[in-house]
């Protein structure tokens, strides 16, 4: 439902056959770990700037909500994961 | 047709038809009958969707990924230890184990995950078997289960290095090729096929001077000191790779690691397929002794040694950690879960056969299974591979790759461990023992306790601890599983009767391993001769710390039997309530 | 007994000031002192000049006669333009941007109520009416427009806390961009493995307009080339009090207080004068005594002496009057 205007046609193209197999084999994991390292920095920053969301008194909200746009797909899933249990099972990357 | 009998193939075959009847009948039946999945329920993949964590997969890739992240070591090693028993009980429980456990264990952890958010193993275990106290004997257990595979694949490492003379060289030419590709990858954004080709040619240069150099050669340093030098060795390339930003060492090594081993994979199990045309047959009896100790050193008895000595060939417990913590959160759709979670575990049998192929083929009585040496692996994966590949004058080649596919793989799962390692202590240890938690100091500690491990023991030994940890966790995993399924009112028993039969042969093979130990320990104490210990040099020089480390794993042992029962018992409680419950 | 050189000598001898701000607390005459500053430098120099207010409080409404508050820019004489900023209006505009924004970017007749409600809290944040009101007069002065800029700062910390404030935010932004930029090459490379390519990072953009806005108007406030801090001092005990805390906060800030105007003196002539009640005769008698303290305290910064008017100083002949004293400031003390 958070899909830019711009992004919604180049949604996911799913590799599939031979090719997608030999992709998840060398590479999908690595794509997965760096995914979350980012999403982990994503989630610090959110924090640093959005934290008054969640009751953190960070910097002037003047300034966050000039980046709320842009954080907006992020939200809910920041949330959701922040209120998530973490566990070392997570960290796990296969 | 006698001739056909005589080499592995058929009973490759055989298996493949096995199989084949597990993936399109079995466990189609469990999947629509016990998990009632459906292609219309939505997956965490889509319900929480957030790009980075949550984000649906096509089946090839997950399958793919799932694949390469399961396939290591134990279904090509471990066939080593089961052929003692003659191959027939080996290729028995390889296909039973595939059949009613394997495949059931890792499309079960990715179904209980996916109907539960995304949550991995140790949520689950809080939310289903009763909150913290479970979940975190859980967590100590696997900090002693990271340790045990630490100890033997930086053990095994070393051991090849140190056997197979020139496969160090090769691995450093892999790890400079690995930090070119990242720096190709990362900095300048080449295209993944152009990288891809650079890697390909890396590799066989590597494999070239594997095979061309034969340097250092083996026990360079004399007996006593050279596993430790290479120990160290490893500890060092081992403590950068765990501390090194992603992109610049893992990420690429990952990416250069996966051609070996696909390419390995492949050409084990077509040169398997092949040996009726190649003329390669079975060398090796059927049926061996049953209660095999070769000299001190030998495995022990059949039962329960056999099912924990094929790790992941049979069953596994770390394919619960992949599926549940990334597989699960990936996956498209709930039909998925079969292909990806069974089909990429019986492809992994199907691994684990050819591997034992590798075994069967060599000639009765050779000296290669003297002592448990590791070169048998390679010498019977050369001639399988050399015989529709080049012949004969291919072989220092096909050795050379064999043995560098064997370090490669080792590397890439220790490098992952020694990582998790690391942030299991960063995240648990607090407080007065922040210090642990530190990164160096926790990768430190990740690589040198290993080492005291692998330096204590003969391999063997620790490999049976490893498989008895091993697949103890796959038992716990589906011990969970069965609590799950029960709270949904469906039948559980595809997975209890499995379950309550991998605790008892883990539980009995980590005993037996224990009373190894500690039977040394008497018997040091009644001798004094350090001879009679688990020991090897340079640590045999070092009595008193030899008799320390043979108590140490006495007590290893112990407290993994006993984090197992606790566990057991705590599952068995919250199961027998979640069948009563009405 | 000593004489001030007035305003117009500072300006002499600091040709290049572009900002001048009167610091200090509410309700001591600064609005007064920026008004009549803005009037001597439109009206008497011809120069084009901005005043700019928003203290709700003593207001530039009252002073110049006019509704100004919240109309935006408005030419009250030739050259002397004022601007009295609402900043309440200021906000829940600025809020409303950022709500059509984010409904324009991601396709949305309606926000998700969170973050509505998130929007919506912000105005209760006293920190968000200092920014919005920083942020205009960064922007009006980004615009430079106007030859000399004059700014009565609002009350909160002295105005100063502003400049402080900026110092924190342009570190936190810069800190925030350099994690940025980190995060961006994870995704780059994950961009590059999967074969797709990685989108502009559109928050670090914004981020480095905020830094940029931010930096060039704090870099212009600590340029004592440029700009000049006044305080504006009565002689009062608790104002001198204040002065005194307000010149330790400079001196941490490192910025260089230019002067201090010293407000609502009596003038001492007053006691000759017999028709003076007594109360009256008696305040100026006990005036001395903070005189005295504040030439002892701030004698150095000391640059024109205010006397008390027989009236309020409201429209432009009154401002005229103030403007002269001001500027050349007569009295002694």
């Amino acid at each position: 439902m958070f899909k830019r205007k711009k992004d919604k046609d180049k949604e996911n193209k799913k590799a599939s056959g031979v090719k997608g197999i030999l992709y998840g084999m060398a590479l999908h994991g690595s794509v997965t770990a760096f995914l979350r390292t980012r999403m982990y920095m994503e989630h610090l920053f959110m924090l640093m700037t959005l934290g008054d969301m969640l009751g953190f008194p960070v910097i002037p909200p003047y300034y966050s909500l000039r980046l709320l746009p842009y954080a907006v797909p992020n939200i809910k899933s920041w949330k959701a994961r922040l209120f998530r249990e973490r566990d070392f099972t997570d960290m796990f990357t296969g | 047709m006698s001739d056909v009998l005589s080499t592995p193939s058929l009973w490759v075959l055989g298996a493949l038809i096995a199989y084949a009847f597990t993936y399109f009948v079995y466990s189609k039946w469990v999947d629509e009958k016990v998990w009632e999945v459906s292609a219309d329920r939505t997956t965490p993949a889509h319900m929480y969707m957030d790009g980075v964590e949550f984000f649906p997969v096509s089946k090839s890739v997950l399958w793919g990924f799932q694949f390469k992240s399961i396939a290591a070591l134990g279904p090509i090693l471990g066939p080593f230890i089961a052929i003692s028993y003659g191959w027939l009980p080996a290729l028995i429980w390889i296909i039973l184990g595939n059949m009613f456990i394997g495949w059931a264990h890792d499309y079960s952890s990715i179904m209980i995950s996916v109907r539960n958010e995304g949550r991995s193993m140790g949520p689950l275990v809080y939310q289903y078997v009763g909150g913290d106290r479970p979940r975190t004997i859980l967590l100590g257990y696997l900090l002693f289960y990271l340790l045990i595979i630490s100890a033997v694949f930086i053990y095994l490492i070393a051991l090849f290095w140190n056997v197979f003379p020139g496969t160090f060289l090769a691995t450093v030419i892999v790890f400079i090729a690995a930090l070119i590709v990242g720096q190709m990858l990362y900095k300048y954004q080449m295209n993944v096929y152009t990288v891809t080709i650079f890697a390909i040619i890396m590799i066989a240069i590597a494999v070239w001077v594997g095979a061309a150099v034969p340097w250092p050669p083996k026990d360079f340093l004399g007996p006593d000191y050279t596993m430790l030098t290479w120990s160290l060795i490893l500890a060092v390339f081992l403590f950068f790779a765990a501390l090194a930003s992603m992109p610049t060492f893992i990420t690429p090594m990952n990416f250069i690691s996966a051609f070996p081993a696909i390419g390995g994979v492949i050409i084990l199990i077509i040169g398997a397929l092949l040996t009726p045309l190649t003329g390669i047959s079975l060398g090796q009896p059927s049926i061996g002794k049953f209660d095999v100790l070769i000299g001190n050193i030998g495995p022990g008895p059949i039962f329960p040694v056999l099912f924990v000595s094929i790790a992941c060939g049979a069953v596994s417990g770390w394919h619960s950690l992949v599926g549940s913590s990334t597989t699960a959160k990936q996956l498209d759709v709930e039909i998925d879960a079969r292909p990806v979670g069974a089909g990429a575990m019986l492809t992994e049998g199907l691994l684990a056969l050819s591997a034992l192929a590798a075994y069967m083929i060599i000639p009765a009585g050779s000296d290669v299974f003297q002592k448990g040496k590791v070169a048998a692996f390679v010498t019977g994966a050369k001639e399988l591979a050399a015989a529709y590949l080049g012949g004969e004058a291919m072989l220092p080649f096909w050795a050379s790759f064999f043995a560098l596919f064997l370090v490669i793989y080792a590397f890439t799962v220790q490098t992952l461990v020694t990582r998790y390692w690391r942030l299991v202590s960063g995240e648990l240890f607090t407080g007065s023992l922040s210090f642990l938690g530190n990164k160096y100091i926790a990768t430190i500690v990740g690589l040198l306790i290993p080492i005291l491990f692998a330096l204590s023991g003969s391999w063997l030994n620790l490999w049976i601890y490893f498989g008895g940890s091993n697949q103890l966790l796959a038992g716990l995993a589906l011990f969970l599983t069965a609590i799950i399924v029960a709270k949904m009112k469906r039948p559980s028993g595809y997975v209890i009767g499995p379950a309550i039969f991998m605790l008892i042969v883990t539980i009995s093979a980590l005993g037996w391993e224990t009373y190894l130990y500690a039977k040394k320990v008497m018997s040091y104490l009644q001798t004094g001769d350090v001879n009679v210990l688990f020991a090897n040099p340079p640590l045999k020089n070092y009595p008193l710390a030899a008799f320390f480390m043979n108590v140490v794993f006495v007590v290893i042992g112990i407290i993994l039997i006993g984090l197992g029962f606790l566990m057991a018992y705590y599952l068995f409680k919250s199961y027998s309530a979640a069948r009563s419950e009405e | 007994m000593i004489k001030l050189k007035g305003l117009s000598k500072f300006f002499e001898e600091h040709p290049d000031i572009k900002v001048v701000i009167f610091a200090g607390k509410g309700g001591l005459g600064k609005t007064t002192c920026s008004a009549a500053l803005a009037y001597h430098a439109a009206v008497n120099e011809g120069r084009n000049v901005l005043c700019f207010s928003t203290d709700p409080q003593a207001s530039l409404s009252d002073i110049f006669e006019r509704d100004l508050f919240g109309k935006g820019v408005v030419e009250v004489a030739p050259n002397l333009n004022v601007v009295e900023i609402d900043a309440d209006k200021r906000i829940a505009e600025y809020q409303e941007e950022i709500r059509n924004k984010i409904k324009e970017m991601y396709g949305m007749d309606e926000l998700p109520p969170e973050i509505d409600e998130y929007i919506s809290s912000t105005s209760a944040e006293p920190a968000m009416y200092e920014s919005a009101t920083y942020d205009a007069m960064a922007e009006l002065v980004a615009e430079g427009s106007y030859d000399l800029y004059i700014f009565d700062m609002p009350p909160f910390g002295h105005g100063v806390r502003m400049v402080a404030m900026a110092e924190i935010l342009t570190a936190w932004v810069e800190k925030l961009a350099e994690a940025r930029e980190e995060a961006r090459k994870y995704e780059a490379v994950a961009a590059t493995l999967r074969g797709s390519k990685v989108s502009e990072d559109e928050i670090l953009k914004e981020l480095m307009l905020i830094r940029d806005k931010m930096k060039a108007f704090t870099d212009l406030l600590v340029d004592s080339r440029k700009t000049a801090f006044f305080m504006v001092l009565v002689p009062e005990s608790m104002a001198i009090l204040d002065t005194e805390r307000a010149l330790e906060m400079f001196n941490d800030l490192g910025i260089t207080l230019s002067g201090v105007v010293l407000n609502r003196v009596y003038p001492r002539e007053l006691l000759e004068d017999p028709s003076i009640p007594d109360f009256l005769k008696n305040k100026i008698k006990g005036q001395d005594e903070y005189l005295e303290e504040i030439k002892d305290k701030f004698g150095d910064y000391l640059v024109a002496v205010l006397p008390t008017y027989e009236r309020e100083p409201k429209g432009l002949e009154m401002l005229k009057r103030v403007a002269h004293d001001l500027m050349f400031s007569k009295l002694t003390i």
